[in-house]
């Protein structure tokens, strides 16, 4: 059985293990959305306390609230028992409450020092700053995390996880005591995880409390002591991590039973699999893509799983057009596509919705029809004009037909939640009415509840005689939701698996270059 | 305990001189040195060095000021502008019986309120650098002609024009003296101080410079008006030179300014150049110029290659932001 505590704090437990930081009945609401409502957590020292729920559930804006870049409408912060007011990142820097982002801006052309210092020398001053001296404190800084790192190098040459661990240190550099991990792992490669959670274990050991504020179960299950779920702006179950399961938490998110994204691969099994619908053949590019040749069946969806600069990514660009390649072909239902036209790839029946959806695929300031329409609008308009109503319906209808959570057609796709601006990519593309579906990442920073809406959506069209070609982070959800496999390693492909025979360890072994024989897909 | 994996090995002593930034940008300064040297009879010589490095020094002093600025991310294109005003702010004063000192002190105080015209407009009401600072161009040469009538000042004193015309030890002219002076103030500020490191941050990720705690607003005000007295001054100074106050001076200098400053090695998207670099930028430039004269090129080439290192600074910004 779980436990959910009551919102008020048992105080007979604080006597136990003293309250770091209390938040009493914080409220606070945005033009149209009520963000936080009546919130109240207690953060006990010296434990990571996990803050999960789905997008819109209010976790970012609980986060700036915490770090005094967003002001509260009503409520108390007690920090060490005494009332405190953070009203910007200076407040809170003061307090020793320190914000890791989820987008962590850096100074990428600075160095490693100078972006781990920053909030130390916050104060506009015409004070000496000391290089030799801040150099050697941020070298032993990063000693004691075992990471070997010149402070001198600029940020630019290193990897994200790198990236990751300067990001923490400028946390810690400050004297501290609570830090506050903003979805910490989303910017992480998978292999680099297991050093990533050593360093937060490292950080409690060492006395410090931790936030952790993410959507992915599993890490928060590897890492946590309690779990506080938000919901729709409510905080709605508080729990020991070793009184519940993965599965329980999930349920209490999303606030009903979600299925599984398990796939009906019985309907995609009829005659019409025989028919091959897109045919790569010796695609080369550099580098980038290395003689790949790959065979797509109608009612098909194909994973490409790969590590960062696998050429996966490359791949589904190649395929609908937006990447120049120096040899091979691509047939699609027969005909041969022209090289390197997003056009040719668009008529000729490809979708392809790219993997950052802010900077590829929407345009934000454009309203939710708009965006819809924006492939089609050769199509809408008669004799160059728009017609408005066109817009209209083609956006009704796949509001409808997606789910899409808007007030109207016409609302800017920037109120919209990470899932919702996920559909309305993916709307956008199923407008073209294509045959083949091109998807990067597609539920990458999206939640649990979308993330299965957006399978569902993807296999209804598949059925329909289409087929679908996807890329992950996640490999579980590649495993469970395609039907083939196919691993990239360095612009090859190393592996074509059934996802039924697979395991998770074996497409490891295949995308880190483990695997030898080179299958052809 | 799990090592976080490194891509590149440790590189303990990788700011060889050789490596510096500022040799890229000296480089062509050389080559057009040594070519000058041979195709220009009269470029060698004691009284020609001098006066091209007379020559660069007003620009020269506003060219760090707009260092700053493009440092932080921003633009200051009514520089020029504000060159021509303070001057004759400063003339007006004198003519009109204020000591020399004090009325070149009210002047700067006029350039700084351009600054933080500047300022305000960019940071409370948030529009953009170039559209506020094209505007305060015309808004502040006009004034340079209101309070003029068009006419220009003369009889300025003597102690004046010194700063202009005076030379120290009779060899080296006053204005390179303050061109050294507030370009070694600059490069230490920039380098060693609080301020300089939030100009650089300001410039190089502003939601991180604002997370952090950094009072970028603040720090974008300091950027404008240190740029606008700069200009204050290297228009002063300039007008000392020429010992008569025209509202019409200094038009069009703010681009070989913005020029040379690409030119030495800043990013117009912020956080990169320095000091050196700019000082480099605009002798580049000033060498350019001065060769053109001293090969008898009339003014209208003059004028087409400041067109043209205008194109090649913007050139050499495009490429190096796409190396990264």
């Amino acid at each position: 059985m779980i436990l959910l505590c009551s919102n008020n704090t048992d105080r007979d437990s604080e006597t136990l293990m003293p309250t770091l930081i209390e938040f009493k009945n914080i409220s606070k609401s945005f033009p149209g959305v009520q963000a936080l409502d009546d919130v109240s957590i207690s953060v006990e020292r010296n434990t990571i306390h996990a803050l999960v729920g789905e997008n819109g559930a209010g976790k970012t804006t609980f986060i700036k609230i915490c770090g005094g870049l967003e002001a509260k409408d009503s409520g108390d912060i007690f920090y060490k028992e005494k009332e405190v007011f953070v009203r910007n990142a200076h407040d809170a820097k003061k307090l020793g409450i320190s914000i890791v982002h989820q987008h962590f801006p850096q100074c990428l052309k600075m160095t490693v020092a100078q972006n781990i210092f920053m909030p130390e020398y916050s104060e506009t001053t015409l004070r000496l700053m000391n290089w030799k001296t801040i150099n050697r404190k941020a070298d032993v800084l990063l000693q004691n995390f075992g990471v070997d790192l010149a402070p001198e190098m600029p940020l630019k040459n290193l990897t994200i996880a790198q990236r990751q661990v300067v990001e923490i240190c400028k946390a810690i550099a400050m004297d501290v005591d609570l830090i506050i991990m903003d979805e910490p792992t989303s910017a992480l490669p998978l292999r680099e995880l297991h050093s990533f959670f050593d360093i937060i274990k490292r950080l409690k050991e060492s006395g410090m409390t931790i936030i952790y504020v993410s959507h992915k179960l599993d890490e928060i299950f590897s890492v946590a002591d309690v779990i506080t779920v938000l919901r729709d702006g409510k905080e709605v179950a508080t729990v020991p991590k070793k009184d519940t399961t993965p599965s329980e938490i999930a349920t209490i998110m999303v606030g009903r039973r979600i299925e599984e994204f398990e796939r009906n691969t019985e309907a995609g099994k009829t005659a019409a699999r025989a028919k091959t619908l897109l045919k790569v053949d010796g695609l080369k590019k550099g580098q980038i893509l290395n003689n790949v040749s790959l065979d797509v069946k109608v009612g098909e969806i194909v994973g490409l799983a790969g590590l960062q600069g696998s050429g996966c990514s490359e791949l589904l660009k190649a395929i609908f057009g937006f990447e120049q390649f120096e040899a091979g072909s691509i047939v699609l239902n027969g005909r041969k596509l022209e090289i390197g036209s997003s056009r040719a790839g668009i008529e000729a029946g490809i979708a392809y919705v790219p993997t950052d959806r802010h900077r590829e695929g929407l345009n934000l300031i454009m309203s939710v029809g708009e965006n819809i329409a924006l492939a089609e609008f050769m199509k809408l308009s008669r004799m160059g004009i728009l017609w408005k109503k066109n817009i209209e319906s083609i956006g009704l209808k796949y509001i409808e037909r997606l789910g899409i959570k808007t007030q109207s057609v016409w609302e800017s796709v920037n109120y919209l939640s990470g899932g919702n601006q996920q559909k309305v990519v993916i709307g956008k593309w199923l407008a073209t009415e294509p045959l083949l579906l091109l998807l990067d990442d597609p539920t990458r920073g999206v939640d649990v509840g979308a993330k299965a809406e957006i399978h569902k959506i993807v296999q209804s069209i598949v059925v329909e005689g289409r087929a679908c070609i996807m890329t992950s982070s996640e490999f579980p959800e590649l495993l469970s939701f395609c039907d083939r496999i196919v691993t990239m390693y360095k612009g090859s492909i190393t592996g074509n698996f059934a996802a039924k025979e697979v395991t998770e360890d074996t497409i490891m072994h295949y995308i880190t270059g483990a695997g030898e024989t080179s299958v052809r897909g | 305990m799990g090592r976080v994996e490194v891509g590149e090995s440790r590189k303990r002593k990788s700011i060889s001189i050789l490596r510096a930034k500022e040799v890229g940008v000296l480089l062509p300064l050389v080559v057009l040195f040594i070519t000058l040297v041979f195709l220009a009879q009269n470029f060698l010589t004691k009284d020609n060095i001098f006066s091209v490095l007379r020559a660069v020094s007003f620009e020269g002093i506003v060219a760090i000021g707009m260092l700053i600025v493009m440092l932080t991310g921003g633009l200051d294109l009514s520089v020029a502008s504000n060159m021509a005003l303070t001057g004759i702010l400063a003339s007006i004063f004198m003519t009109n019986g204020l000591p020399t000192f004090v009325s070149i002190v009210l002047a700067l105080v006029g350039s700084a309120c351009v600054g933080l015209m500047n300022g305000f407009l960019i940071n409370k009401i948030k529009l953009g650098a170039i559209i506020v600072t094209l505007g305060m161009l015309s808004v502040v040469r006009g004034l340079a002609y209101i309070v003029t009538q068009g006419m220009p000042i003369v009889d300025l004193p003597s102690n004046f024009t010194f700063l202009g015309q005076g030379l120290i030890g009779g060899l080296v002219p006053v204005p390179i003296l303050f061109f050294v002076v507030i370009s070694a103030i600059c490069h230490f500020m920039l380098k060693y101080t609080v301020l300089g490191y939030h100009f650089f941050s300001v410039g190089g990720n502003e939601t991180a410079s604002r997370y952090s705690g950094i009072n970028v607003e603040r720090v974008r005000y300091f950027s404008y008006i240190i740029c606008s007295v700069f200009a204050g001054i290297g228009g002063i100074l300039l007008i000392a030179r020429l010992g008569v106050a025209q509202p019409s001076i200094a038009v069009g200098y703010e681009l070989s300014i913005i020029a040379a400053v690409i030119i030495g090695g800043a990013s117009l998207q912020g956080g990169e150049g320095s000091v050196l670099g700019s000082v480099i930028g605009v002798l580049i430039i000033g060498v350019i110029r001065n060769g053109l004269v001293l090969m008898n090129i009339g003014g209208f080439y003059i004028q087409f290659a400041n067109g043209m290192m205008i194109l090649a600074a913007v050139i050499i910004n495009r490429l190096r932001s796409l190396r990264q």
